[in-house]
């Protein structure tokens, strides 16, 4: 049995709800990041979690224990805030020892596991400091440590990196999940950041509209994005109206040319999504999926890849634009680099770039 | 770099040459009264002053009232605060103007409306008399401390209100969160987090109501009748009753340094009690009521707030109408224009309307034009002259009225019956507030904004005036109200100063309130109440106009 079950929770702000019915399952030591754009109600999931919200229906478990009637403060859990919340009328050891107070502990105990936690996230020397004289970095691992000190049964982490910069924050998301690995601590990870999940995430709970739209490992949710929101939301843009007829139900019927499925499909009308990860071999040649013949309308130069921007002439005269990305060393291979806006390109494509997605499709991607 | 029109210079220098004759030439004046009476170094005035248990008794009541008024004050205005800071409800902006509202209420007015609620004819002991039959009032509150504590409590409660009421509205709601997510109860999240943050602005917000109460002149005066008297009440005393001069230039040098003591504290903590950017909220936390016992708290605490600080003011009012047998009346309206004495020191009381508002109209025009000055002065970015000149600027403000007032008395020589005396002190007194106002709206001009212009051809005069004024109007707007309301009900130094044919409204009413006889209260009731009014209309544009930048003091 799951650590933390959460079955159909609901929440309304006055006549906007935010949850509509969730239900997500923890394993004891698992890392669960919750993905969405802002305003999904992810936040909102972890505040009636932590007991910060009252739920308007739905229940909380955790492990035997019914956390209805349980109020905040006596939950044991650990909240780490985006803003880190650290409290700026005591320093470093004493935003640590807090709860470690609050539990009663003795204040010879709390010395060393304060010094224990500084220790852990790499701030030994630090415990004397006020909170002004930090770092922004520095905070962020104040505010672990203080959350880790008491031994949560469950830590939340809501946009812990989010107001750092970029380049901190992707040295960060790696340390981060190297210590929660290391405590062993079980944990939900509320993040905007696909990359931060990924890298962080032992699974991925993709929300939307107060809803979870998609669970799974961080590959598996990658590899088959459930809904066009979530492809959309990773990142993946190439979507074309498709159709799987149910005599073929391994090709799609798209504006573009017929496509081979790697599997067969739920034949109906849905969206077809090709990743933008272009197998070099594949350039000029017909792929074993099909091919796609367009006009390169923007290119540019990203250091290790190059973008390009595919205009592609559909059925039915609408023109779809199709992103690709491909590796520099293409160019080194065959001395010169074969492509430049406005030349005309076969692009072959492979089964594993494909997936289809069932439903309407409102729009697919043009232009 | 540019340079600075010599023509500038003069500009700047006129605000300085007017604190120099207006307010440190009369402090000078007082301290040599004090120490060189008979214009030879000696200290046995003093030495007399200073053996007199009346001087030390003063000392004393001035310190206790304006701690119990301090103390009294915050208990009352926390929870208001806690209600503006934490909550959002309908009219909220209207109910935060209402809570200022007594600020603005000349000490006349409020001593006045404190008779007409809780005085021997006033609503209360109406209302009780008829109530449970009583052939006498029952509150019998006029001239003791109680009275005069609830008058500095109703004065001073959107102080506290506005002070710690904008901390707590800018403080994080995630620390008391994380609080409770680390194991605090409710209790406990209080008095280890909250609370402790809350200390210094609560402490800068007593401080300034103590230092309000502590020069206390109009409230006392009137309301404490003979038994009570705080130094300022003492100084008027020694200086207009009995003329003892060196006692009164001693009693304000102490004034003057305890007042100064009180403020440097007051300027330390408050810089304290700023939270850095990084620990307030990224939104506003207000939010609406939700559970029923919030539902009560709110409800609860904002009627009880309104009803204490309309009370007096609707009571004011409707006493104005009604005092006497013959019910509703406007004979205490028509007797303002009726000079009953014919004497040629008493004037019609209406006349008393018009002196105001000419005196309070000169105190706009001089007060703006050096306050504009004055604002322009420090503003100048990097100007060490600037930060040196910052706190001389409000240090009027430390000064109280009373003393100010003796000492043109007393340095003014042949002038000191002039009709000029009563704007300038009042300019002065104003001054503080007209450049605080300014000053933020100044500071936050861009300075590109004007480099722009220029390079678009404007000259420096069309750039002052296609810039800087319409950039700087609501601030301007903001500064003249506050000056014609400072001037409207300034009574300490117009007490002293007023000559007997040119009294302004307060005065009035305060030798209306000195006088027997119904038909004088009932005047005292009517000129409060216009006065009320012109007073209540000021604050209301002063909301208008006021960017929440402009809130400096």
């Amino acid at each position: 049995m799951a650590l933390l079950r959460v079955r159909g929770l609901r929440k309304s702000f006055g006549s906007q709800p935010v949850l509509r019915g969730v239900s997500l399952d923890v394993e004891a030591g698992e890392l669960v990041c919750l993905l969405g754009p802002s305003g999904c109600g992810k936040t909102t999931f972890l505040r009636v979690v932590a007991g910060l919200e009252e739920p308007d229906g739905g229940t909380l478990h955790f492990g035997s224990q019914d956390l209805a009637q349980v109020p905040v403060h006596r939950r044991r859990f650990g909240l780490m805030f985006q803003d880190f919340a650290l409290f700026p009328h005591l320093n470093v050891y004493d935003n640590v020892a807090y709860g470690l107070r609050m539990a009663g502990w003795k204040e010879a105990a709390v010395r060393g596991r304060v010094a224990e936690m500084l220790a852990l996230v790499n701030l030994e020397g630090y415990a004397g400091r006020t909170v002004f004289e930090l770092s922004g970095g520095e905070r962020q691992r104040v505010a672990l440590a203080r959350s880790l000190a008491p031994s949560p049964r469950l830590l939340m982490l809501d946009e812990p990196l989010g107001s750092l910069d970029r380049t901190l924050r992707e040295r960060l998301m790696v340390e981060l999940r190297a210590i929660l690995k290391e405590v062993g601590v079980t944990a939900l990870y509320v993040t905007h950041d696909q990359q931060e999940a990924f890298a962080v995430a032992d699974r991925i709970a993709v929300m939307h509209r107060g809803e979870f739209v998609q669970i799974g490992t961080p590959e598996a949710v990658y590899a088959r994005p459930a809904t066009p929101f979530v492809a959309r939301f990773l990142g993946l843009n190439n979507l074309v109206p498709a159709r799987v007829p149910s005599e073929h139900p391994r090709q799609a019927l798209t504006p573009l040319g017929t496509f081979r499925l790697p599997e067969s499909a739920h034949p109906g009308e849905g969206l077809l999504l090709i990743r933008p990860e272009v197998d070099p071999e594949h350039l000029g040649q017909e792929g074993e999926a099909g091919a796609i013949w367009g006009r390169v309308a923007a290119l540019s130069f990203r250091g290790s890849d190059y973008h390009m921007e595919l205009e592609v002439h559909g059925e039915g005269g609408q023109d779809y634009r199709l992103a690709f990305i491909l590796p520099t060393h293409l160019g080194r291979r065959g001395g010169a680099w074969p492509l430049q806006v406005g030349t005309r390109v076969r692009l072959g494509i492979h089964t594993d770039q494909l997936v289809f997605l069932e439903g309407p499709t409102p729009g697919g991607t043009a232009g | 770099m540019r340079r600075t029109h010599p023509l500038l210079y003069l500009l700047y220098l006129l605000p300085l040459l007017f604190l120099a004759a207006f307010y440190f030439y009369p402090l000078l004046a007082i301290f040599r009264i004090s120490f060189a009476p008979e214009g030879r170094w000696t200290l046995t005035g003093i030495a007399e002053t200073v053996q007199r248990p009346l001087f030390w008794q003063v000392l004393w009541f001035t310190t206790w009232q304006a701690a119990a008024s301090a103390g009294l004050t915050l208990v009352a205005g926390l929870p208001l605060a806690y209600i503006f800071a934490r909550y959002e409800f309908p009219g909220k902006p209207l109910l935060r103007a209402l809570t200022t509202l007594p600020f603005v209420m000349p000490t006349v007015v409020v001593a006045t409306a404190f008779t007409a609620l809780v005085g021997p004819s006033g609503l209360l002991n109406i209302w009780l008399q008829a109530l449970f039959d009583l052939p006498r009032p029952p509150l019998r509150l006029l001239g003791t401390v109680w009275i005069i504590l609830l008058a500095h409590v109703f004065y001073n409660v959107g102080v506290v209100v506005r002070l710690v009421g904008s901390f707590w509205a800018h403080l994080n709601p995630h620390l008391e969160e994380a609080a409770a997510v680390l194991g605090a109860d409710p209790a406990r999240r209080w008095w280890t987090v909250t609370f402790p943050l809350l200390v210094p602005s609560t402490v800068a917000a007593g401080l300034l109501v103590f230092l309000f109460c502590f020069t206390s002149f109009g409230v006392v005066l009137i309301l404490g009748g003979l038994r009570y008297a705080t130094l300022e009440v003492e100084i008027y005393r020694q200086a207009v009753s009995l003329f003892n001069l060196p006692v009164a230039a001693f009693l304000s040098l102490v004034q003057i340094l305890l007042t100064f003591a009180i403020m440097a504290l007051y300027t330390r903590i408050q810089r304290r009690a700023s939270l850095p950017l990084e620990f307030r909220p990224a939104q506003g936390v207000a939010r609406a009521p939700r559970q029923r016992g919030e539902w009560l708290l709110v409800s609860g605490g904002l009627v009880a707030g309104l009803a204490f600080l309309l009370a007096p003011l609707l009571a004011l009012a409707w006493r104005s109408f009604t005092l006497g047998d013959q019910g509703f009346t406007l004979q205490y309206y028509r007797e303002l224009a009726v000079n009953r004495y014919g004497s040629a020191f008493f004037v019609p009381p209406m006349t008393a309307v018009g002196n105001s508002l000419l005196v309070a109209a000169g105190v706009v025009v001089l007060g703006l034009f050096l306050g504009t000055a004055s604002a322009y002065l420090l503003a100048r970015p990097r100007s060490r002259l600037a930060a040196l000149l910052d706190p001389v600027f409000l240090l009027p403000l430390g000064t109280s009225a009373v003393t100010l007032g003796f000492g043109y008395i007393v340095a003014m020589g042949p002038w000191r019956a002039s009709l000029w005396l009563v704007p300038m002190a009042h300019t002065l007194i104003a001054a503080p507030f007209v450049v605080r106002a300014l000053l933020p709206a100044l500071r936050g001009l861009d300075p590109r904004l004007r480099e722009a212009a220029a390079v678009l051809g404007a000259s420096p005069a069309r750039v002052w005036w296609t810039v800087d004024v319409p950039l700087l109007r609501s601030a301007a707007i903001v500064a003249a109200v506050f000056a014609f309301t400072i001037s409207l009900g300034e009574f300490g130094a117009t007490l002293l100063l007023s000559r007997p044919d040119f009294p302004t409204m307060p005065v009035v009413i305060y030798r209306a309130l000195g006088q027997p006889g119904l038909l004088n209260y009932g005047k005292a009731l009517a000129m409060s109440t216009l006065l009320m009014a012109v007073a209540a209309a000021g604050i209301v544009v002063i909301e208008r106009f006021r960017l929440d930048a402009v809130s400096e003091l």
